[in-house]
């Protein structure tokens, strides 16, 4: 129980998925110019990762026991381009209003780094234990359980890097920075300050 | 109708920025003195040196950048001669930053190290953000981090280590220390008249602790910084500590201890009172504090990193946008709903630092509670008669 | 559409068109990569092969691809090259491949390769691509040995280059190991010099077209002048 709440908060904080190692910086500058574009990318990226994440796990031991391990990346790509297919048809069909906000942000989850990146670490659980510090004592339920607590803390931690600085971005895109800075720049350096908050701050606290 | 659009703080009373800006100069001005005189007494002449020359380099590398950045636009104006491109500078408050950064550093940091950090924070950390008022991160504490990222193994906290020995630990604090000892009040060698003075090795300006709290209270006094900020995030601090103290036998004694040693005394008064970096709004400054205290008790005792504070104040930092957009512009004039909201989240911050007594080691109630002596014990030769003790 | 000349096709994604620096597309790698000049030399000879492959197939199969599944087919392509790709370098360059870790699948959702693909390959000749392909995989290798070197001399001192093949270390020049600051070796460092370069790379932009703007303004008035 313990061990699932310090893999949320690792992959919350500490192991920020945009922070840490980065990944999904392309979206992740462009959709911070506006909040309600952040917040529909947010949780759309997290509805995506967790339904590709249900699905990859098991689509990976469907590999390993025919023994084509290689494969992975082509068929995983698959996979997150068809679920993302399907997330925007639902929300064409029950909310036309947030279809219409996301714009080409939807369409785009498909090439976003994050997603990629939780599914490819169901194909190597011994090292996804080993850099997140966890023993599994309840074997493949254990796999199951934590992939997908990884891969909602991943989400969320996108999540909330996006809307922080989507926030911090609106109050600095008022302020006189110097010319060559203003917009990428800027951000990049103010993304900078909040990765130390994030890593090297709670290092160590979970 | 023509809206004027002026960068915060704003200012309301006749005082200007400009005279604000002295009275707390002031304020850093008394604890730097503290610093020279201390060093100057009880360490040798070399830190006392060290003390004055570390702040003047700090100083000076700070506003010469920013002039650096003024000189482009001081170029196109129509009459530019030094004064005016002094004017600029003396209304940019980068030699501000610069004091606050050196009372920052121990005394022991290398004179390229400071200017390496000054030239980082003001430039990282306020010039491209478009220059005074357009800061999101406190400067000076953004140079901080950085020193303590990069230089920390190569800091000495004083010639003379805290049980008087001349060995240094490179990077370590008296904090560190007592953390690796477990919280141990046992293991704290220092008196506590010492503590609450500030005889003790740290950074140049945080171990004052007397001094910090009159000059704090001067400062609120004169509405030069806001009480609200100062006092949330004492109050979270020390309910903290005190309910993590419960678990040795000394809470009381735990809690002051605690609150005098480390950063969070100076970045109190001078760091998390930044007017520019802080909220708008009387509900928000109190959030504010509280979350400050609230990281800062969890980093100090969950995290592996001795600088809870001033991690602590680049948190809110960024979370300082998010409460002006929550807050600002809402009348929450009703005295119920802020007190829920406040009660709510204090509730919650401090029911998590039950969760820190995990680390505390339990004193033992009938030791008392006095430093270790500082005589040499005698050494005793072993002898051909001792030696059948130890061969059962 | 004017058909550009082999040179100019070649040439601009270089540094008039450079995807990292001007579009800014595909980052992702580029600060997770420059740790040192080895990982980014490693990585953007990857990318430069596999860009060289998409864009030489999706070229040769253009004609036949139906428009609705255009996008799915290149995603799959893509993906390919770079599983034989990742594959060859865990095989030739295993130390090389530990570094880099998983970015090297990372490049197939990388949006040059996709942009490109999308942009040139689907529409212009198997020539034609090829070169696209080699310069705006010079490009992008540019860019991140130019961030590579920034990080490696203010985060460890110097430069140090191991044989990509073997692992060994082949020279190793540390002059500034006395002042070396290791927050670049980290991300948020790499965060502060991507953006620190991106800002002086605009302003110098802006400057250049600030003055070409004068210099034509000027000229447009002499010959207003010579005119009268």
């Amino acid at each position: 129980m313990s061990a699932a709440f310090t893999l949320f908060m690792k992959a919350l904080l500490t192991s920020n998925v945009v922070f840490s190692l980065p990944y999904g910086i392309c979206s992740y500058l462009g959709v911070s110019k506006s909040k309600k574009n952040s917040i529909g990318m947010g949780l759309a990226l997290t509805f995506v990762t967790f339904l590709a994440t249900l699905i990859c796990f098991f689509l990976n031991m469907l590999l390993e026991q025919f023994e084509i391990g290689y494969m992975s990346t082509i068929c995983f790509i698959l996979v997150i381009a068809s679920v993302v297919q399907f997330v925007e048809m639902f929300v064409k069909k029950f909310s036309p209003s947030l279809y219409k906000a996301l714009g080409i942000y939807l369409p785009l989850i498909t090439t976003n780094c994050v997603v990629l990146y939780v599914v490819k670490q169901t194909t190597d659980m011994s090292a996804f234990y080993g850099s997140f510090n966890i023993t599994n004592s309840m074997g493949l339920l254990g796999d199951f359980l934590f992939i997908l607590i990884f891969a909602i803390g991943t989400a969320l931690g996108y999540f909330l890097a996006l809307y922080l600085f989507a926030v911090i971005r609106e109050k600095m895109d008022a302020a006189p920075t110097p010319k060559g800075f203003k917009g990428v720049a800027i951000g990049l350096i103010c993304s900078a300050i909040m990765a130390i908050v994030f890593i090297n701050g709670f290092a160590g606290v979970f | 109708m023509k809206l004027a659009i002026n960068p915060n703080p704003y200012v309301r009373s006749p005082r200007s920025t400009f005279k604000i800006m002295m009275e707390l100069l002031l304020g850093l001005l008394v604890v730097w003195l503290c610093s020279i005189i201390y060093y100057f007494t009880k360490g040798n002449a070399k830190e006392g040196l060290f003390a004055i020359i570390n702040v003047l380099i700090s100083v000076l590398s700070c506003s010469l950048v920013e002039i650096l950045f003024f000189i482009p636009k001081w170029k196109q104006e129509a009459n530019h001669d030094i004064k005016s491109l002094l004017k600029k500078e003396l209304n940019s408050f980068g030699y501000i930053t610069g004091i606050i950064l050196a009372l920052l550093m121990p005394v022991g940091v290398a004179w390229w190290q400071i200017i390496i950090c000054s030239i980082v924070a003001i430039v990282v950390g306020k010039m491209l953000f478009g220059g005074f008022g357009h800061n999101i991160f406190n400067p000076a504490i953004v140079g901080r981090i950085f020193a303590l990222i990069c230089f920390n193994t190569s800091f000495s906290y004083g010639l003379k280590d805290f049980n008087g020995s001349e060995s240094i630990n490179a990077g370590a604090t008296i904090l560190t220390e007592w953390a690796g000892n477990g919280w141990d009040l046992h293991a704290f060698n220092t008196p506590k008249w010492d503590v609450v003075l500030g005889n003790y090795a740290g950074a140049l300006g945080e171990t004052f602790s007397i001094v910090l709290v009159i000059v704090g209270i001067i400062l609120c006094i004169r509405k030069v910084i806001d009480y609200r900020i100062c006092l949330s995030y004492l109050v979270m601090c020390s309910l903290s500590a005190l309910i993590v103290g419960c678990r040795t036998y000394y809470p009381i004694k735990f809690m002051i201890y605690q609150i005098c040693t480390g950063g969070i005394l100076f970045g109190a008064v001078f760091c998390l009172t930044d007017p520019v970096t802080s909220p708008t709004t009387p509900l928000g400054k109190i959030l504010f504090g509280s979350i400050a205290g609230f990281v800062t008790m969890l980093i100090r005792f969950r995290g592996s990193s001795a600088e809870g504070v001033a991690y602590s104040i680049l948190t809110v930092n960024m979370l300082t946008p998010l409460i002006d957009n929550l807050l600002a512009g809402r009348t929450t004039d009703k005295f119920k709903t802020k007190a829920i909201v406040i009660g709510a989240i204090s509730l919650v911050f401090l029911l998590i630092s039950c969760s820190y007594t995990i680390g505390v080691k339990q004193s033992d109630p009938d030791v008392n509670l006095k430093p270790v002596s500082k005589e040499v014990v005698e050494y005793h030769e072993p002898s051909l008669e001792n030696l059948e003790v130890y061969y059962e | 559409m004017e058909k550009q000349s082999k040179k100019s096709i070649f040439i601009n994604p270089l540094i008039k068109e450079n995807a990292i620096l001007i579009n800014l597309l595909g980052m992702c790698p580029v600060l997770g990569v420059t740790t040192s000049i080895n990982n980014a030399l490693g990585m953007g000879v990857a990318v430069i092969l596999v860009l060289f492959c998409t864009n030489t197939f999706i070229s040769l199969i253009r004609k036949w691809v139906p428009d609705e599944v255009r996008i799915p087919v290149f995603i799959v392509i893509i993906a390919c090259f770079v599983t034989m790709i990742e594959y060859l370098m865990k095989a030739f360059t295993p130390d090389l491949a530990s570094n880099l870790g998983l970015f090297i699948p990372m490049i197939t959702v990388n949006c040059i390769i996709l942009g490109r693909a999308e942009a040139f390959a689907s529409k212009n000749t198997v020539v034609d691509s090829m070169l696209d392909g080699l310069g705006t995989g010079i490009g992008f290798l540019g860019s991140c040995l130019l961030l590579a070197f920034f990080r490696e001399v203010l985060g460890t001192g110097g430069i140090s280059f191991n044989n990509p093949f073997t692992g060994k270390q082949l020279f190793s020049f540390l002059p500034l190991e006395a002042i070396k600051m290791p927050i670049f070796v980290q991300t948020s460092g790499a965060f502060m010099m991507f953006g620190l370069i991106l800002g002086v790379f605009f302003a110098i932009q802006l400057k250049i077209e600030e003055s070409k703007k004068l210099k034509e303004k000027k000229a447009k008035e002499n010959l207003a002048k010579e005119v009268k």
